[in-house]
């Protein structure tokens, strides 16, 4: 397949968001060798602790082992390839396969099978390991590389996001909670990392919720909930000039944030009330006045690591893309909690997400709907480029590396698609 | 009032709650919940409260009534064409919380959630509960819950747009 040649100046071809056989290269060549987020070292604390996830195309098991180290493995038993687990998540002092009852150890090593003497010798095999696992502070990544960037510089300029997040705890470290909605999808996987930061569209597709949170103004004086609901709702009702001033930074390999949304918006960087008041203490008895300043003021609203990962600090929120196929996505939306902060800090956390990223909430629906649309649309063939120049003539280049663009660029775009090329066609 | 009475008339009443959400007459639908009123459908199995896990819906009566005043803008393109839905009720059972005259009901019933939108028709069962205060010899909704059977299952859930 001739990959360079669905990119063209500034047009994408529409096969990149269509074609299955595309979509089975993006396993291979992207899914298959870059950093994917996992889990949080909080989940297994404990020897024997296991989770399942998604790795790319694998079902994968993040296991705690007795050395206290991480084993990650391929859920699929070596002897007739079985899935060893199915419970979500769990504790076990072996694995042991239900099929034939082969059965491992925490690292994967098989350490027991029925009928020994019916073999020549003890079979070697155990359970596949992933190439590579690593831990940046606590947020666990997998590569099915052997070889490749370690987990730090992959995550490049990125890792300012992962710290914002822990410096806004009080005890400087989280720990993960509140279970993880999934939002699915009818459409490519790329669709929702290219809308999180596309600032042009809340006017347009978010109008619906901000004409009605308008309509009741009453709610901003309301309880939390509500009052937070109504903020949420608004933010997405600013002007073009206010979203141009929500710089966007694009790194390379995908990356990218957008800084400066939350003092334009009308969620507030901070709040005034007693328990933020006690919040904002804890965090100058850690970090000291000017540094304590400096975290809460970082003010970026969505992080991206490319290809799947989006992570909103301020709400200690995160989002991971899974593709399913060429045309069918989920979204795995998680909490996590600032350890030694108080309880109300924690409810912000969880009413963000069910307000913005629930499949019934009054954002994401919406967003979810224009994805669907536009991959029913890219089906026509009348038309087989994908238009993403707008903001070209704003990008700018900076010493390190990154571009840095106005809010209302689609620079996002472009970079994303310029790392999707470089993975692709080697 | 006997038991069988008051069976019927939470049933009838619930009946109604069900028909307004049908016909879309939504603003009528959100005046039966008390001001103070929670909606909550749980995103997990037997969750134990909204405080320590996501939930699909967890609303106060002024977010849901932005909730409808964004379908009846018919802004949303989510909700164009709009969706035409049912809900049935069965397995109607009435719990008293008190005895005492006035005091608020807890009801249950299973419910059967079938949307019809465009080319596309999805179904979703689950056991409903409210907690009703009687008002004459009518009722508000002063809590009402939705546990979905498939309220953790990964795929599948795609969006929604009018409550159940």
């Amino acid at each position: 397949m001739d990959i360079a040649a669905l990119l063209r100046g500034d047009a994408v071809h529409r096969a990149a968001y269509t074609d299955p056989a595309v979509f089975a290269l993006e396993q291979e060549r992207i899914f298959r060798r870059a950093w994917l987020y996992l889990a949080h070292e909080s989940e297994v604390p404990r020897a024997g602790d296991y989770v399942l996830r998604r790795l790319g195309p694998d079902e994968v098991l993040l296991v705690r082992r007795e050395d206290g180290g991480l084993s990650l493995l391929h859920n699929r038993c070596a002897h007739r390839g079985a899935r060893i687990v199915t419970e979500p998540a769990g504790n076990a002092r072996q694995l042991r396969c239900p099929y034939h009852s082969w059965t491992y150890a925490l690292d994967g090593r098989l350490v027991g099978v029925p009928l020994p003497e019916g073999y020549a010798a003890k079979p070697e095999l155990g359970l596949a390991k992933v190439a590579r696992v690593e831990s940046y502070r606590g947020f666990v990544f997998g590569s099915h590389a052997a070889e490749g960037q370690g987990l730090g510089e992959f995550l490049g300029g990125l890792v300012s996001a992962f710290d914002n997040m822990l410096d806004r705890a009080p005890a400087g470290t989280v720990s993960r909670f509140g279970g993880a909605l999934r939002l699915e999808y009818r459409g490519n996987w790329k669709m929702f990392m290219e809308n999180a930061v596309d600032l042009v569209h809340p006017g347009f597709v978010h109008r619906s919720s901000v004409e009605a949170a308008r309509g009741q103004p009453q709610a901003l004086a309301a309880d939390g909930l509500t009052q937070q609901g109504a903020q949420m709702f608004l933010a997405n009702g600013m002007r073009a000039p206010q979203w141009d001033e929500v710089p966007l930074h694009a790194f390379p390999g995908g990356h990218v944030y957008m800084g400066g949304f939350y003092k334009g918006g009308v969620i507030g960087a901070e709040r005034d009330d007693p328990v933020f008041a006690n919040y904002r203490k804890q965090l100058v008895e850690r970090h000291g006045e000017e540094k304590a300043a400096n975290v809460l003021a970082l003010d970026r609203f969505n992080n991206l690591v490319w290809p799947n990962v989006s992570i909103n600090a301020r709400f200690a929120a995160m989002r991971v893309v899974q593709p399913l196929a060429a045309d069918r996505t989920v979204v795995e939306v998680l909490c996590f909690r600032l350890d030694g902060a108080a309880p109300q800090m924690h409810d912000l956390t969880l009413q963000f997400v069910n307000l913005a990223a629930s499949p019934a909430s009054l954002v994401a629906s919406d967003d979810l709907e224009v994805f669907e649309r536009c991959q029913r649309g890219l089906q026509d063939a009348a038309l087989d480029w994908i238009d993403v120049r707008r903001g070209v003539l704003g990008d700018r280049r900076q010493a390190d590396g990154s571009t840095l663009g106005s809010g209302t660029s689609e620079l996002a775009v472009r970079n994303q698609f310029a790392a999707w090329l470089q993975y692709m066609r080697q | 009032m006997t038991g069988v009475e008051l069976w019927h008339r939470v049933q009838q009443f619930l009946f109604r709650e069900a028909r307004l959400l049908d016909e879309r007459r939504l603003q009528e639908w959100l005046a039966l919940y008390t001001d103070d009123a929670q909606y909550w459908v749980p995103y997990a199995w037997e969750q134990k409260s909204p405080k320590d896990h996501v939930s699909l819906f967890y609303e106060t009566k002024s977010l849901l009534s932005m909730r409808i005043d964004r379908l009846e803008r018919e802004l949303s393109p989510l909700d164009s064409p709009m969706a035409r839905v049912n809900h049935y009720l069965t397995n109607v059972q009435v719990d008293a919380v008190s005895v005492a005259e006035g005091a608020e009901l807890d009801a249950r019933a299973h419910l059967l959630f079938v949307e019809h939108r465009r080319e596309e028709q999805r179904w979703f069962a689950g056991r409903a509960s409210w907690r009703l205060r009687p008002r004459g010899e009518d009722f508000l909704i002063a809590a009402k819950r939705v546990d979905l059977l498939n309220a953790d299952q990964e795929q599948g859930h795609l969006r929604f747009a009018v409550p159940f």
